[in-house]
């Protein structure tokens, strides 16, 4: 229990928690030990973030007048990007303040958002959110360049970009490649069989390109009179034999480096292996027990198959698929938690990864890849939740002066694995706390509205209800409860060239974008601009204003801790602490050795976000 | 599918259960997550005396809302871990275990997972921190925990403690019966025992039974008997102390010989450290440590003297003890010829104040640091603590400090 001094203050507090994850379960505890009375708690798995609105956060009887607040402090244990940008502006709307907190493995960190006295969580800029088709033009481009490459964090725009980041951070360099082949297995090959078959797919451009004569539609076609072992077999041979083939055609792309080989399903399986394959029909799965492991007795998850084992569960999954779940199939998305779909990517991923001299590697390993499951751990949960009860208690007591953010670290800096740092000061270009306007060159002859609501207002500003506006002429509203030619109106002018919009959008134009649930708005200055650098700028066009002091600022420039996606380094923002601003009480011995927790992983691509390296790549640097 | 212990809403409703504040007006609530869940949640409010709104019979609920009781709840709650219920087989990790243990297989991989299941823990002297630390390693999957407390449960016990509920403290029992009892429920795979009697009498071949031994609330004397009890057996057993005093915490860790490997990307680099007994880190002359290292750490020294003087328990101290205090503070700077201002008025007296007062925010960091700490000595990765930690909420930092005599020749 807090003692005498703060227990008041905690017991008039009135507290929500924002996520009942792994830091959700500790920091109930945590808080209702500490004297809380009054939690509530709300977890965003269940809540889409458009659900949260800011009714949630403080009653409002009518918009625009004063709003009573209901909630005393705000606790995020959340794990996904939207909805921390979402909570931080609610609070912000609210005037509230917020705790952000995150883990991955052993490492944690807390921080304290109190609008007027520190920075937002927004107020550094983010992680580029890549939407899938740059991902995989990116993922491309580094195998088109034949590069070693280090770890990189490849961000997917979708809810799980997160866990997807946070998935690839701890991935040693040889498992990157890996990386590569279960995208393929999951994103391409998953999704062509079972899913969606219209969608675009480099699957088919790849193989299209020579063979004109015989569509790629035709190959993934199951034929009337095929048995599902041949398809199989004929699947196979196209997208590890033929495929390969084909890439190997082009010489120019092999020059520097190891050539794939095409593989076969005959020089893989013989014959009689076939029948004993298709001769499993009796086996009694039913429902979601059904699983190619367990027919072909593969028991142990934490084994690495063979190729012919790989090459058997694939056609065993598959067979499956087209056997026990038919319906399914052509609706299907990946789950990590659908054992043959796993069983299928693992088997897929490891032949091309075979195929490409990549190590395989067992079922459990690729589940957790595909699956972007979070590394956790219970402890540096429990040591968050408690670090965050600290700052609550300092926040309830209006202390700010002692407000701090906290980061967690797996190996000590400065004698330091608990690393308190003082709040930055909200940044005033922040597009999100300030009302800076934002600059956006773009080529308005030929971006269409609907590239600037994607890109722009969805991926970059996190709005999820828009509202647009050109001086006083409303251009787009985003929203289910639209007349009916109100909204043919507004996906007319998606369509449309900036410059051809019914108040035409040109250089000097300046647009009002506007999230009422988010009660966030925001003005971009237009800027025409004829041409952009299609690897540098690949969404064809640039925001900035409040990324520009992000550029000026030595401590945000080079390295980054990814946790909460801010981009700073760990080591910078300690010096920071005890060279600008307030040194601590006593300062801690400097003989010691200052291990490198995040590596400086310079590139000359500056889209591509760099990531720490993992775990290993710092320790060596230590024994160094 | 198997749910993660860490982030199981059986564990929320666990910590709702067992915390022992009273909550007023409409006090917890939470989302719901699955039907499975739901269910879960149902039942759960069914159980309960005062459920303030109805149950939603499973089903998802947009705005997702369920209120929790008021009161406490009675022990049948914990039923929601029953799924937690795997048994064990053999020497390989189980399906079970590889799903259970997903996400912190991931960290430290199955090799790690492997030695912690066959690991054995002993801990002495039950607190708020100590409960944090082995409600950690349960959740972890540590073989088996052997707890040993004979004091009868009290309501003063009930502070910062999760495990014990106001029904325990009448039940006369004792801490560790109580902890037991609790601690079952978190993870069914691990044996949780209770051993009755008080450690520094026993023999020394009962060591032999544990790889590590951890004590928290005993006298200094106890713990160097302690340590070198554990020094003195042929199997190496890492040997652990953890105290909290309000806002300040300290961990001791004495691993003996330890050498660990340290995986590069392509090779493995063995590390060797050499840790002082506990007797031996603190005969370490003031005045050959850095001028840095931490005031807490005097401050500790200084009070472990006092107690043992006036043969007081740790932390059976109040505000009213300082002037005698400061008395030890002279003779012990005088001895170690350094300068009183070492160890300043003002910590002393809050650690005296707090005397055996734990902060729960606390308890769970310096339980999280622990456990981490076991963690990586029975697993033999990562690099592990040497050989005092300090966490103090007034600043905010978690310091390691090595506080080790000039190497033996
Ligand atoms: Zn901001």
């Amino acid at each position: 229990m807090a003692p005498g001094s703060q227990l008041e203050a905690v017991k008039a507090a009135k507290v929500l928690m924002v996520g009942a994850g792994g830091i959700g379960c500790e920091l109930l505890k945590t808080l209702a030990l500490s004297g809380f009375e009054d939690i509530h708690i709300i977890d965003m798995d269940t809540i889409e973030v458009s659900n949260l609105n800011r009714q949630f956060l403080f009653r409002q009887s009518h918009v625009g007048q004063s709003k009573a607040k209901q909630f005393s402090v705000v606790l995020n244990g959340l794990d996904n990007l939207d909805a921390r940008r979402h909570v931080n502006r609610l609070c912000l709307a609210a005037e509230v303040p917020l705790i952000e907190s995150g883990t991955t493995g052993f490492l944690g960190q807390v921080t304290v958002h109190v609008k007027g006295k520190t920075e937002c969580y927004e107020c550094q800029p983010k992680p580029t959110q890549w939407t899938l088709p740059q991902f995989w033009q990116h993922v491309k481009m580094d195998q088109e360049k034949g590069e070693d490459i280090s770890v990189r964090k490849f961000e997917v725009a979708n809810a799980g970009a997160w866990r997807r980041e946070l998935a690839l951070k701890a991935i040693p360099v040889l498992l990157l490649h890996f990386v590569h082949s279960v995208v393929w297995a999951k994103d391409l090959l998953f999704a062509k069989l079972f899913g969606d078959r219209n969608q675009d797919n480099d699957l088919n451009v790849r193989s299209s390109d020579v063979d004109g004569s015989k569509t790629t539609e035709n190959v993934f076609e199951l034929s009337p009179d095929e048995d599902p072992i041949s398809y199989g077999q004929r699947i196979y041979d196209h997208v590890f034999g033929y495929n390969i083939e084909l890439a190997l055609a082009n010489e120019e792309t092999w020059r520097n480096r190891r050539k794939p080989k095409a593989i076969h399903i005959k020089d893989v399986l013989s014959e009689i292996s076939f029948q004993q394959n298709g001769a499993l029909e009796n086996c009694t799965n039913e429902g979601t027990s059904i699983s190619a492991m367990s027919t072909l007795d593969l028991k142990n998850p934490q084994d690495v198959w063979s190729l012919e084992d790989n090459s058997k569960v694939f056609l065993e999954a598959l067979r499956l698929f087209i056997t026990k779940r038919e319906k399914e199939i052509g609706s299907l998305t990946f789950d990590k938690d659908d054992q043959l779909a796993v069983e299928f990517v693992t088997a897929a991923a490891n032949i091309r990864a075979s195929s490409f001299g990549i190590p395989m590697h067992s079922f459990f390993e690729t589940k957790g890849i595909a699956g972007n499951i979070v590394h956790a751990v219970a402890t540096t949960n429990a040591i968050i939740a408690g670090l965050i009860v600290i700052e609550a208690i300092k926040v309830l007591q209006n202390d700010f002066r002692s407000y701090r953010m906290t980061y967690c670290l797996e190996h000590p800096s400065k004698k330091l694995l608990l690393m308190p740092v003082e709040p930055f000061e909200a940044n005033k270009s922040c597009y999100v706390c300030s009302e800076t306007p934002l600059l956006l060159e773009i080529n308005t002859q030929t971006s269409k509205l609907c590239d600037f609501v994607e890109k722009i207002v969805r991926n970059k500003l996190g709005m999820n209800l828009p509202l647009i506006m050109n001086g006083s002429n409303l251009i787009f509203e985003a929203g289910d409860d639209l007349e009916e030619d109100v909204a043919a109106n507004y996906m007319q002018n998606l369509n449309k060239v900036l410059a051809e919009l019914p108040s035409p959008v040109t250089s000097g134009t300046v647009l009002t974008v506007e999230d009422l649930q988010q009660e966030l708005t925001c003005n971009i200055n237009i800027k025409h601009r004829e041409e952009f650098d299609e690897e540098k700028e690949p969404d064809g066009m640039v925001l900035s204003g409040w990324l520009e002091r992000a550029k000026d600022d030595q401590l945000l420039s080079n390295g980054q801790s990814t946790l909460l996606g801010t981009k700073r380094k760990i080591s910078e923002a300690q010096e920071s602490s005890e060279n600008l601003a307030r040194p601590f009480s006593e300062t801690n011995a400097a003989n010691q050795e200052i291990p490198q927790q995040i590596d400086d992983n310079n590139d000359d691509d500056e889209d591509m976000v760099m990531l720490d390296g993992p775990p290993e790549a710092s320790k060596k640097k230590r024994f160094k | 599918m198997v749910t993660q212990p860490a982030s199981d809403p059986g564990l929320l409703a666990f910590y709702a259960a067992k915390s022992n504040q009273p909550r007023r007006g409409e006090a917890l609530k939470t989302g719901i997550k699955e039907e499975d869940d739901a269910t879960l949640w149902a039942n759960a409010c069914r159980v309960m005396d005062r459920c303030s709104e109805p149950c939603r019979g499973g089903k998802r609920e947009p705005a997702g809302l369920l209120c929790l009781p008021q009161s406490d709840l009675p022990n049948s709650f914990l039923f929601s871990f029953r799924r937690l219920r795997i048994e064990m087989e053999g020497e390989e990790l189980t399906a079970q275990q590889t799903a259970l243990y997903d996400r912190q297989i991931r960290v430290w991989g199955v090799d790690a997972q492997k030695r912690l299941s066959k690991a054995s823990v002993l801990v002495s002297g039950l607190n708020g921190t100590v409960a944090e630390f082995c409600k950690n390693i349960v959740l972890a999957g540590v073989g088996s925990l052997t707890l040993m407390d004979d004091r009868l449960v009290s309501k003063d016990a009930l502070h910062a403690n999760f495990l014990i509920t106001p029904d325990d403290a009448n039940s006369r029992r004792s801490l560790a019966e109580v902890y037991c009892s609790s601690l079952r429920e978190f993870n069914s795979m691990v044996h949780v025992s209770v051993e009755k009697g008080n450690l520094p009498q026993f023999d020394g071949s009962f060591y032999d039974k544990f790889d590590v031994v951890v004590v928290s609330s005993i006298s200094l004397k106890d713990k160097k008997f302690i340590n070198q009890k554990c020094r003195e057996r042929k199997k190496r057993i890492a040997f652990y102390s953890v105290e909290c005093r309000d806002s300040c915490g300290e961990i001791f860790v004495d691993l003996q010989n330890y050498t660990y490997s340290q995986k590069n990307s392509d090779s493995t680099v063995d590390c060797h450290l050499e840790y002082p007994t506990l007797e031996e880190a603190i005969s370490t002359p003031w005045r050959d440590l850095p001028r840095k290292t931490t005031k807490t750490y005097f401050a500790m020294r200084v009070l472990e003297c006092f107690e043992a003087s006036e043969n007081r328990n740790p932390g059976d101290t109040s505000g009213l003890d300082l002037p005698v205090v400061l008395i030890w503070r002279k003779k012990l700077c005088d001895l170690q010829h350094v300068n009183e201002s070492l160890v300043p008025d003002g910590l002393l007296d809050r650690l005296l104040v707090a005397g055996s007062r734990e902060h729960p925010p606390v308890c769970a960091i310096l339980g999280g640091i622990l456990g981490q700490e076991v963690i990586k000595a029975i697993s033999g990765k990562g690099d592990p603590l040497k050989n005092f930690f300090y966490f103090d909420a007034a600043d905010g930092k978690g310091i390691i400090e090595d506080i080790s005599p000039a190497l033996r020749s």
